[in-house]
């Protein structure tokens, strides 16, 4: 079929253009601005003063800066190897022809339909409360007292208490993508290495990890940008004001951007610095990704 | 089917925005439209009482009033919505916030308040704060103001048969009498560890000392930074804290809902939450922050705040707005608020306050000087949340006064 190059131009260019003003400009408009000393994201380009790498110096100098990005690593690592592991175990589960296969992927993806608001106001009154929480009611019930008054909320173990119940959310999404990766290796790799009497670990050591590798990239990469996108729970598990123990940059950056009940003079340029610091994180990521899991040699 | 012409689609189209435009043009030399951002969402209570004085309003006026329920994420819109030239006639937020973060985009309604005057139906020291803030200028008109002090379960002090105390050995006293009846005398949610803290170290201190003390960081040479620890950690060592504290916000106010726990250091929304939380039914007392030994401020001095409505500095239609402003913030439009929403009244003359505040109108009518959120504790966002952690820790007895001042010495250094 003859290519039409004027009807090309003529489809794409409503939906590239849509794309420069909704994705680009602000995308070039937050890393200028990011050298600039502004207000607010709104204000006017001529009200800008150049500041140079000021706004990031300012925001690497702020103990609450640093506490939300070391807070973030924790997310990303802990609750990402947390979260691969038990995906994967889900994924290998029900893939080995275990018996009501749909009904456990259902129930184990159900967390991802339910809002994260509503997920995480159930962890913190019905698992993690102090007094009437199931942790404690449980712990209680066995006579593992000092278990049972564990402060799953207090200062020091909110961060992780947020973690658990964010890797409970993400399970069954990262399931999914191991499923599908795992059904895609054909059958007959497995009945071959059956006959030459490998078991299911050996199998799953020296089939199904291999051939995995791809789905294993785009998976870490998933949780890498969930994880930088951090907001709603922590919003949730500190619900009057940011506390240290579950602040993350994007909370961080909000509260510069746009004020908060302590925060009254708001600085979109240290925002702006903020959220580039962000994606230049998920940059590093990705290289990383794609340097460390070489692109599959295996054909199948 | 017969095909139009492209003159006649053209004249077709004129027509129609012709008609279109026309309507409006003749309504404009009529009738004035307002348009309203509010800070509630439309279910609220305040929105339903709102919008029951806009329709008064218009009733009454002939103005037309476009009322947008923008909710909290009001915050994050209005700024961006006014610089990209939206028309938004008047505006909601946090009074503080109006008069400081979006102070450049109110109109000043000085003139105008004098001329309605306002000043007879508002609260000194509140509109003092707003003045204060703006360097003059009248940012907002104040509505829905709060109090805020220590808020008690009134039966378990007639129970104990003690008085309101005015000072921290009379507190102190109070805490004993209550423990040894068998209730626990006070709770502190982690969300107003700043406010506990803040209050005690203004007394010392007063507002100006807190904040200077925050934001120069000299914790370890400040004696009263280490008193006023001290005398929290005499709270957690005398046994005067919920085992909890601090609670998982909102579960330590909730205790005093059933009728474990005296006492909490919060603000007058503080009842109202608690009975939706719990359906209890208390009556309720509230009592100002008690004075220390050698502190700056008495129990003259009150965190107070509140609502405030803004008239945007580019309305066409600004007497009209602030007109309608007047209307919700004082008279039967505040009276209507107030009894809607179990708050106390904006303006002075609606001396009837809701029965669940009324033992807080005492107090908060002797309240001669204001603090701000959190009593200038929180003057230095980022050591806000530093201050918040180990004061948790604090009044979890996990670390001692001294060590209290010790990490926020080596925090703010």
């Amino acid at each position: 079929m003859k290519k039409d190059k004027k009807m090309m131009v003529l489809f794409l260019s409503p939906a590239l253009l849509i794309f420069a003003i909704v994705f680009i400009y602000p995308v070039i408009r937050t890393v200028l601005m990011s050298f600039f000393e502004v207000t607010r994201p709104s204000t006017a380009i001529s009200e800008w003063v150049f500041t140079g790498l000021g706004n990031y110096l300012n925001i690497f100098s702020k103990n609450t800066f640093r506490r939300s990005m070391s807070n973030l690593l924790m997310i990303w690592f802990v609750g990402g190897i947390a979260t691969m592991i038990l995906s994967l175990t889900f994924a290998v589960i029900l893939t080995s022809g275990v018996r009501f296969k749909s009904f456990f992927r259902a129930v184990i993806y159900l967390p991802n339909v339910v809002s994260a608001v509503a997920l995480a106001a159930m962890w913190m009154y019905y698992v993690f409360s102090e007094r009437y929480g199931l942790l404690h009611n449980i712990f209680g019930a066995l006579g593992l007292t000092s278990l049972s008054k564990i402060k799953w909320l207090g200062t020091d173990m909110k961060l992780w208490s947020m973690i658990i119940a964010f890797v409970f959310g993400a399970v069954g999404y990262y399931m999914l993508i191991w499923i599908s990766g795992i059904e895609k290796i054909p059958q007959d790799l497995f009945e071959a290495s059956k006959i030459d009497g490998a078991g299911r670990i050996r199998q799953f050591r020296y089939i199904t990890l291999p051939l995995l590798k791809g789905t294993l990239k785009m998976n870490l990469t998933f949780w890498s940008v969930n994880a930088v996108a951090f907001f709603v729970w922590s919003k949730m598990f500190s619900p009057v004001d940011s506390e240290n123990s579950t602040i993350v940059p994007m909370i961080y950056m909000y509260e510069l951007v746009f004020g908060s009940k302590t925060v009254t003079t708001t600085d979109a340029g240290a925002g702006a610095a903020v959220g580039c610091v962000l994606a230049l994180c998920v940059l590093v990521i990705f290289f990383l990704i794609n340097r460390l899991l070489k692109e599959d040699d295996l054909e199948f | 089917m017969n095909k139009i012409s492209r003159r006649d689609f053209l004249r077709g189209s004129a027509a129609v925005v012709a008609m279109g435009m026309l309507p409006a043009a003749v309504q404009a030399e009529e009738s004035v439209t307002l348009t309203y951002w509010s800070m509630w969402t439309e279910s609220e209570p305040q929105a339903i009482a709102i919008q029951a004085i806009i329709d008064d309003y218009e009733a009454s006026t002939g103005v037309t009033v476009n009322v947008e329920w923008k909710g909290r994420d009001i915050t994050s819109l209005i700024a961006a919505s006014l610089d990209a030239g939206e028309t938004i006639d008047l505006y909601e937020d946090d009074f503080q916030r109006l008069s400081q973060t979006f102070g450049d985009y109110a109109l000043d309604l000085s003139e105008m308040a004098d001329a309605a005057d306002y000043s007879s139906v508002s609260n000194a020291a509140l509109v003092d704060a707003v003045t204060g803030w703006t360097g003059g200028s009248l940012a907002c008109l104040l509505y829905q103001p709060y109090c805020s002090g220590i808020f008690y379960n009134k039966a378990i002090f007639d129970e104990v048969g003690v008085e309101e105390p005015t000072t921290w050995e009379e507190f102190l006293e109070v805490c004993q009498a209550i423990k040894d009846a068998g209730y626990t005398p006070l709770t502190i949610d982690d969300a107003y560890i700043n406010l506990n803290l803040g209050y005690h170290l203004a007394r010392y201190l007063g507002q100006d000392g807190v904040k200077e003390l925050v934001n120069n960081g000299d914790w370890a040479e400040n004696e009263a930074a280490l008193k006023m620890a001290q005398d929290m950690q005499t709270l957690v060592e005398s046994g005067y804290l919920s085992e909890y504290v601090p609670c998982a916000y909102p579960e330590g106010e909730n205790e005093i809902g059933y009728g474990e726990t005296a006492m909490i250091v919060n603000a007058s929304w503080v009842p109202s939450e608690i009975q939706g939380n719990t359906d209890s039914e208390l009556e309720w007392g509230m009592f100002s922050y008690p004075a220390v030994d050698g502190g700056v401020d008495g129990t003259e001095a009150m965190m107070v705040g509140g609502q405030g409505i803004s008239v945007s500095a580019n309305s066409a239609n600004a007497q009209a707005a602030f007109d309608l402003a007047m209307a919700i913030v004082s008279g039967d439009g505040d009276a209507a608020i107030s009894e809607a929403c179990d708050t106390i009244p904006a303006d002075p003359n609606n001396s009837e306050w809701p029965a669940l505040l009324a033992n807080c109108k005492a107090a908060f009518d002797a309240a001669t000087t204001s603090y701000e959120w959190d009593c200038g504790i929180d003057d230095n966002a980022d050591m806000t949340d530093t201050i918040k952690e180990y004061g948790a820790q604090l009044f979890s007895g996990s670390i001692t006064a001294e060590e209290f001042i010790d990490a926020l010495e080596a925090a703010s250094n």
